[in-house]
């Protein structure tokens, strides 16, 4: 039976696509149970809604897509403002060290979750998660250029906040340069 | 406060290393994620949504719903 079969590859298609969408839950909500939860929800609406996938077309773009507006669903829902720069769930981290390795990938991780949060996803979707801009704009809703811009100060962004560059280059205003260090010079 | 010396002292090089320096530390972070195992919750939803959507196509096909 041809339903059967294409039955069979959705899940197929939905189960290899599985690490990646969760690996985007956790980068997005900074925290593995919450992140789990976001996917069971988004397997459960992809399910419901299969019928209006198209076989063949961009079935990752289409599930990252799912995940990203429950996301920001529950969030207003909850009336978190997702936007904060401080980095809303920064306290509440529950990611497990040892599953990271060094120290380094929890220095990343604190960076990561103080970007705000449209460059944080643009940054994931293009660096990690492997989609084209065009795709990571479709995904997120936004023109090119704009994803294009996200990436590019997300990228700042996290070189100062990793001390990645030297500071000299950037001058008296660069934003990597702590404050304290200013006011104990003078 | 320091630059660090490159082999041409080209700032382009510079830039370069510095984006390769966070691809490779994000690439790291997501990939150590993506490692993990799959939840069971998420295998066993899986399957009991296959198979609850394969007991309504037989009791569809059964009663001749649909195009039958």
């Amino acid at each position: 039976m041809a339903d059967a079969a294409s039955d069979h590859s959705f899940k197929r298609n939905l189960l290899a696509t599985l690490p990646n969408l969760r690996a985007f839950a956790v980068s997005l909500s900074g925290r593995h149970d919450k992140a789990d939860d976001l996917v069971q929800d988004t397997i459960l609406k992809a399910w419901a809604k299969q019928e209006s996938f198209e076989p063949g077309t961009n079935m990752k773009a289409w599930l990252f897509t799912i995940l990203r507006n429950e996301f920001y669903s529950q969030m207003r829902k909850r009336g978190r403002e997702v936007q904060d720069s401080d980095g809303v769930f920064t306290e509440n981290l529950s990611v497990h060290p040892s599953q990271y390795g060094a120290l380094d990938m929890q220095d990343f991780r604190k960076a990561l979750d103080k970007l705000p949060a449209d460059q944080r996803e643009a940054i994931i979707l293009v660096g990690a998660s492997g989609f084209a801009y065009e795709e990571a704009a479709e995904i997120c809703g936004c023109a090119v250029g704009t994803i294009k811009s996200r990436v590019s100060r997300a990228r700042s962004q996290l070189q100062a906040l990793l001390d990645v560059t030297g500071q000299g280059d950037y001058g008296p205003d660069a934003h990597s340069a702590p404050s304290t260090l200013r006011s104990f010079a003078s | 406060m320091t630059i660090k010396p490159h082999s041409d002292g080209s700032r382009k090089n510079q830039i370069r290393e510095e984006h390769e320096t966070i691809s490779r530390k994000l690439s790291a972070f997501y990939d150590s994620i993506k490692e993990e195992a799959i939840p069971d919750r998420f295998l066993d939803l899986l399957e009991k949504l296959d198979a609850a959507d394969h007991a309504h196509q037989v009791s569809a096909a059964l009663k001749g719903d649909g195009n039958g």
